[in-house]
């Protein structure tokens, strides 16, 4: 059975390494790019099975990253599934991301066991 | 002097120029010494950090105990290092994780580290040392009177991180006073205080009433700025707890129409629509309508104009209309807002007959938006 692959797009050094470590463990096949323009490209050129987006990049953050994407009429945004990942969890914020296509919202701090729990179901969806 | 100056005139001159080149060479040579040692020691630096960031991350993992960890760990810059690996990792998970990242700081060096700036003369240095031990499981109970005593001074720094570590490892009377002291300390920002109360409700395990408790004992005192009695107010209103629901409508309608502040009325006010009940209401009403809604203060008015929106009396209606002819565009906006949740009542139809079009449609373009807004 092939290795799902992950694209992890985090700017914040620890906990990028956190959930590299942890999903790398799990057998995963994770990529990691620091900033939303890096983060665009990657999604566009490798089309992971998973993106796990944190929401306050450096460049462009994960709202306008998923809005390209939906804009974009050579990118079927429908084939890639995505976690947020953020800070900020007022209501809107996370309406904003739900509309925009995200299956999961998970605010910061995170209990990992929780967020590993969260990523394989939407993986299963 | 002269002549022999004069005959060895391009030898002086040959002197001083070498003279001066040396000096530049050294001045050169120490610059490039100190960039050289500069970069290896940020690079030493980095190598060390990525070495740290990842046995860390083993440990909170659970893959490997503190002894590996201790074992990297020599000098004191690797604990600043991994100090703040902790820092930068702390504020971003929750759980298993974060109690292990605790186990950490429970390292000697470490606690030895912090008991040394703790008696330092450096108030900042005082401050860290006090959010270590508030972040310590196996604090040491004889620095508490210090720490206590930390907590009424003027550096909003240490008093705050002060406080913090009387919260979490205090007695009850230490935290109502550490609590006290900052709120009687106005260099304190609001945000502070309220973390604060945040942290205090976490150590209660959630139990609402001791907040709740604490925080009327401090509004019963009436000891603290309009400002901090505005916080309080909004602190207990958040709370929603329905003890004091009674509280706060009776000071509402104790406190005097007159006031020097707009805080308290305007906070009271926006939380009345919430623990009014059947038996009150007419009676909040009317302090809205006669004594509020012609306050001096602009924010206490606009506090009116969407209180009344929400209790949605028909005798609020006259008042609320007449508020269209406010000078201040908020207490104008909100009257408006608040006149149209009610049935029948269109903007269109409501356009006071001496108000200009353009203000007008101004006022109906900014409520028509903010109606669109609400997810």
């Amino acid at each position: 059975m092939s290795k799902e692959r992950i694209l992890l797009v985090e700017d914040e050094e620890m906990t990028a390494r956190l959930i590299l470590y942890r999903l790398k463990g799990l057998g995963y096949d994770v990529e990691h790019v620091k900033d939303g323009v890096s983060g665009l490209e990657k999604i566009k050129t490798t089309k992971p099975d998973l993106v796990v987006l944190d929401v306050m990049l450096p460049g462009i953050s994960g709202f306008e990253i998923l809005q390209d994407l939906e804009e974009d009429e050579d990118f079927d945004l429908s084939l890639i599934k995505v976690i947020m990942l953020t800070s900020k969890s007022r209501a809107e914020d996370v309406s904003r991301g739900f509309g925009l296509g995200a299956m999961e919202y998970v605010p910061k701090p995170f209990k990992m066991d929780e967020f590993i729990l969260r990523l394989k179901r939407v993986l299963k969806s | 002097m002269i002549d022999y100056l004069q005959t060895h005139a391009i030898t002086i001159m040959m002197v001083v120029v070498l003279m001066l080149a040396a000096i530049s060479a050294m001045v050169l040579i120490g610059a490039l010494y100190s960039r050289w040692i500069l970069n290896v020691t940020k690079r030493n630096r980095g190598r060390k950090k990525e070495k740290l960031s990842e046995c860390v991350i083993q440990f909170i993992s659970g893959d490997i105990e503190v002894d590996e960890v201790q074992q990297i760990i020599h000098v004191e810059e690797d604990y600043r290092i991994l100090l703040e690996i902790i820092n930068d990792l702390s504020s971003k998970i929750d759980g298993p994780e974060k109690e292990r990242i605790a186990d950490l700081l429970e390292m000697e060096p470490i606690k030895n580290y912090y008991t040394s700036r703790f008696y330092s003369k450096n108030r900042l240095e005082q401050a860290k040392a006090c959010l270590y031990f508030a972040r310590q499981k196996s604090f040491h109970y004889s620095f508490l009177p210090k720490v206590l005593e930390y907590t009424a001074v003027d550096y909003p720094m240490l008093s705050y991180a002060a406080a913090m570590a009387v919260i979490v490892h205090g007695n009850e009377d230490q935290k109502r006073k550490a609590l006290k002291n900052q709120l009687l300390n106005e260099d304190l920002s609001d945000q502070a205080i309220n973390d604060l109360f945040v942290e205090y409700q976490n150590i209660s395990d959630g139990e609402l009433k001791e907040e709740v408790d604490i925080i009327m004992g401090f509004l019963k005192e009436n000891s603290y700025s309009p400002a901090r009695t505005a916080l309080l107010i909004k602190t207990l209103g958040e709370l929603n707890y329905h003890e004091s629901a009674e509280f706060l409508v009776q000071k509402f309608l104790s406190i005097p129409a007159e006031q020097e502040y707009p805080d308290v009325p305007r906070t009271l006010i926006n939380y009345m629509p919430v623990f009014a009940t059947s038996e009150n209401e007419e009676e909040i009403l009317n302090r809205i309508h006669t004594d509020y809604s012609v306050s001096t203060f602009s924010s206490v008015r606009e506090a009116c104009a969407k209180a009344m929106g929400m209790f949605m009396k028909d005798v609020s209606k006259p008042i609320l209309m007449w508020m269209l002819y406010d000078k201040d565009f908020y207490v104008r906006f909100y009257a408006a807002k608040s006149l149209v949740q009610f049935p029948g009542v269109e903007l269109s139809s409501i356009k006071p007959e001496d108000m200009e079009d353009k203000m007008w449609n101004e006022l109906v373009g900014e409520v028509e938006m903010a109606n669109e807004q609400i997810y």
